[in-house]
């Protein structure tokens, strides 16, 4: 691995949603997890509360009697979900590997070089967007990225080079390190050993007798900066799609096709942000009764365009539609094609659905519609 | 219609005629055949309407007349007659016709003649010719690189461009684009340019005798091309064949000269390693050697092919496929390849042949 490893963390990730969401709990401290008169603990506190000494994964009663006046808010996972999806689309804008960790945490890897510029980027994307913080680590691998990001917080950014160790890393105790937990803290402090420094210069025969050739050898390279660990990109993907259930069924055959354009555009809008084209594209029709069809047809050439997708994809409904009414359709693409194969004379549809994409990353996925969509939300309206 | 024909003269004429015929048209007559009889000659006849085919040769005619037959069965039928003289009678009520052989015979109903399209022979003064074999030059050498895309017809054709005696024919997929000139005699005043789909001339060498001289009359929208009793005429692409001058590059920074065969066996066996949607190979050069390589979950080729460098290293990933597509093209032992950059098209030529080139475009890889 010669690239540039960031580590991308959403500062206390819950409880910025929920002041995102709402802007009055702002500034104040503010606590999501199990309900105080419960045995609930701390999910994610905001930087205002974590001043009063409250913690993650910390009694919710203990918490209310550090913090008595912050607001108290039980975990919405699925909006924390759709917004933490946002967030890595945006990722996804600027690193082809992404390893996601959690919710809130992810590994990208970058060229070697580009890393600190990517970072002040991506930080820049996700406050200017989504109006949250995230704070970036910045190294050459994940274990010093992971401390430099511990670094970088709050909403900041922090690069860690190897030859900074001695200086930057060297001080802080043990127990930053990436796996090191209060028991082998504990047998370390014993001999001794507290911080990171005194650690690395420990030869590494007599970490091998603590604890054992795996661990001993691990903890060896760990405190000396080495991480051979590579970005786990989740497993390749397959298909892009999107689907829709009408709040009610549909006769209008023309409304469907405006819906299907809508959903060849979400598709196609995905499919070039993770720079990929498709050779096969999908069309699911479900009818009034529940029965439902899946009818595909390959392609020649692979094609990344919105009306591209979308001329395949009326080819296929109305050829496929049979008889109203329609409960759900959706749009796929598959057999992907994970390079870009450059060309001479790009097609218009190409370069057209590239600026528009270039829009939407810039002002919001509504600031630019085609005309037959626009039509019919007018039309919905007036209804 | 009443006829006696030569069963080998026959299945000849079936056979060729049939390569216009299109199995999925709507219109369900052009699944058909056309015969014609008119004086000592039998006409055969068949359209998809983007080309028709017509073939004709010398038969006894009794009665005048004409008829069609389904494509699929007639030739099916041909094709295991005995070698006798053959009598094909229509009957003009219902269209089917009785094919006598020997003590035997078949009837296969028809569709009704006066139905068939018109086929009209375009005529003009735009008219020159081109030995076959240079024809069968040009499809090896071009056509292989034009598009098979129903969004942009363009990139379906080839461009014939006829100025000053000198043809030009380009074909491009916008992937990689085939360039070939050739002087044309007694064709000073003839300007053309036109684009004919890259099918029509793939069909036409194959149905063309060898050795022969194709007459060409190009129309406004149309072109024929014609071969003693053989004509074959096809629309024309309508629409502006991108500047094909202007993608060309005129610089490069690195040329290395290499053999042919090297390049493309390396290709074909570092492919072998590549998915269906990754067929991606690697090349990099350095101090007159070239490495072609390929890594993937499968496994990985690294090959190494001895070169004549000419200025700096480069790396630059391609398509594997359209890479051999190319290579096999080029028709000479050693190849001169230029590049400008890994996404920049890359150049290659004959050594020995200024009038001949290809480019190829580069692959981004995605990620680091």
């Amino acid at each position: 691995m010669s690239g540039d490893i960031l580590l991308c963390d959403l500062d206390a990730f819950f409880a910025s949603v929920e002041q995102l969401d709402h802007p009055e709990y702002r500034g104040k401290p503010v606590l999501v997890g199990g309900r105080p008169g419960e045995r609930g603990v701390v999910a994610t506190c905001s930087y205002e509360a974590r001043k009063h000494g409250v913690r993650s994964a910390m009694p919710m009663v203990q918490a209310v009697k550090l913090c008595p006046d912050a607001v108290f808010l039980p975990v919405n996972m699925d909006r924390y979900r759709q917004v933490s999806a946002q967030v890595f689309a945006v990722y996804e804008r600027f690193a082809a590997q992404i390893e996601k960790v959690s919710i809130d945490e992810a590994y990208l890897a970058v060229p070697s070089g580009v890393g600190v510029e990517t970072a002040r980027k991506i930080r820049e994307a996700v406050r200017q967007e989504l109006d949250l913080p995230v704070s970036v680590g910045i190294s050459t691998n994940k274990l010093l990225a992971k401390m430099a990001c511990e670094l970088a917080k709050p909403d900041g950014l922090y690069r860690v080079a190897k030859e900074d160790m001695p200086k930057i890393i060297w001080p802080l105790p043990v127990s930053k390190i990436h796996g090191i937990g209060p028991q082998t803290k504990e047998k370390l402090n014993r001999i001794g050993v507290k911080t990171i420094g005194q650690l690395a210069k420990l030869p590494e025969g007599e970490l091998i007798k603590m604890f054992g050739v795996a661990a001993g050898v691990l903890l060896h390279q760990r405190a000396n900066g080495n991480d051979t660990r590579e970005i786990q990109v989740e497993r390749e993907i397959k298909s892009i799609g999107e689907e829709i259930t009408f709040p009610k069924d549909v006769y209008d055959k023309d409304a469907v096709l405006i819906t299907l354009m809508d959903l060849s555009g979400q598709v196609g809008y995905r499919l070039r942000h993770k720079g990929l084209k498709a050779r096969t594209v999908t069309v699911k029709i479900r009818f009034g009764d529940f029965s439902t069809i899946t009818r595909s047809q390959s392609l020649h050439d692979a094609v990344e365009g919105d009306g591209t997708i979308y001329r395949v994809v009326r080819e296929l409904f109305i050829a496929n539609c049979g008889q109203p009414p329609w409960r759900l359709v959706g749009v796929q693409v598959s057999n992907l094609d994970s390079y870009e194969q450059l060309s001479l004379f790009q097609e218009r549809d190409e370069q057209v659905s590239r600026v528009v994409d270039k829009l939407k990353d810039k002002y919001g996925m509504g600031v630019i519609k085609r005309g037959s969509l626009l039509l019919s939300e007018e039309r919905k309206k007036k209804q | 219609m009443r006829v006696v024909a030569a069963k080998e003269q026959l299945l000849n004429a079936v056979q060729i005629v049939q390569r216009a015929v299109s199995v999925r048209n709507p219109l369900p007559i052009l699944s058909g055949i056309r015969f014609e009889a008119v004086e000592n000659k039998i006409f055969l006849t068949a359209t998809d309407l983007d080309m028709g085919i017509r073939c004709s040769f010398a038969a006894e005619v009794i009665e005048p007349g004409a008829a069609v037959l389904p494509a699929k069965y007639v030739s099916e039928l041909v094709r295991r007659l005995p070698d006798v003289p053959v009598l094909l009678s229509a009957e003009p009520i219902n269209g089917s016709v009785t094919i006598q052989y020997g003590q035997s015979e078949t009837s296969i109903n028809g569709y009704p003649a006066e139905e068939f399209p018109d086929f009209p022979i375009p005529s003009g003064d735009l008219t020159f010719d081109l030995p076959v074999e240079v024809l069968k030059g040009i499809v090896k050498q071009v056509v292989f690189a034009a598009a098979n895309n129903e969004n942009r017809p363009v990139f379906n054709g080839v461009l014939f461009e006829l100025h000053d005696g000198s043809l030009q024919v380009i074909a491009t997929d916008t992937y990689r684009l085939a360039w070939r000139r050739l002087p044309l005699e007694n064709c000073e005043k003839i300007d053309i340019n036109i684009i004919i789909p890259g099918k029509t001339l793939i069909e036409l060498v194959k149905i063309i005798e060898p050795e022969k001289i194709v007459n060409i009359t190009v129309t406004e929208n149309q072109i024929l091309f014609r071969a003693d009793d053989t004509c074959l005429i096809s629309r024309l692409i309508d629409g502006q064949f991108p500047n094909y001058k202007q993608v060309i590059p005129q610089t490069h920074l690195t040329k290395v000269r290499l053999k042919t065969k090297e390049l493309a066996e390396a290709t074909e066996r570092a492919s072998l390693l590549t998915k269906d949607g990754s067929p991606i190979v690697k090349m990099s050069l350095e101090q007159n050697t070239l490495i072609v390589s390929v890594n993937t979950e499968v496994g990985r080729v690294h090959e190494e092919i001895p070169v004549f460098q000419e200025g700096e290293p480069f790396e630059v990933a391609f398509n594997a496929r359209y890479l051999g597509d190319v290579l096999k093209a080029m028709g000479s032992e050693e190849i001169i390849m230029e590049l400008t950059g890994p996404l920049s098209p890359g150049v290659l030529r004959p050594v020995d042949d200024q009038e001949y080139l290809s480019l190829l475009l580069p692959v981004r890889l995605r990620g680091v």
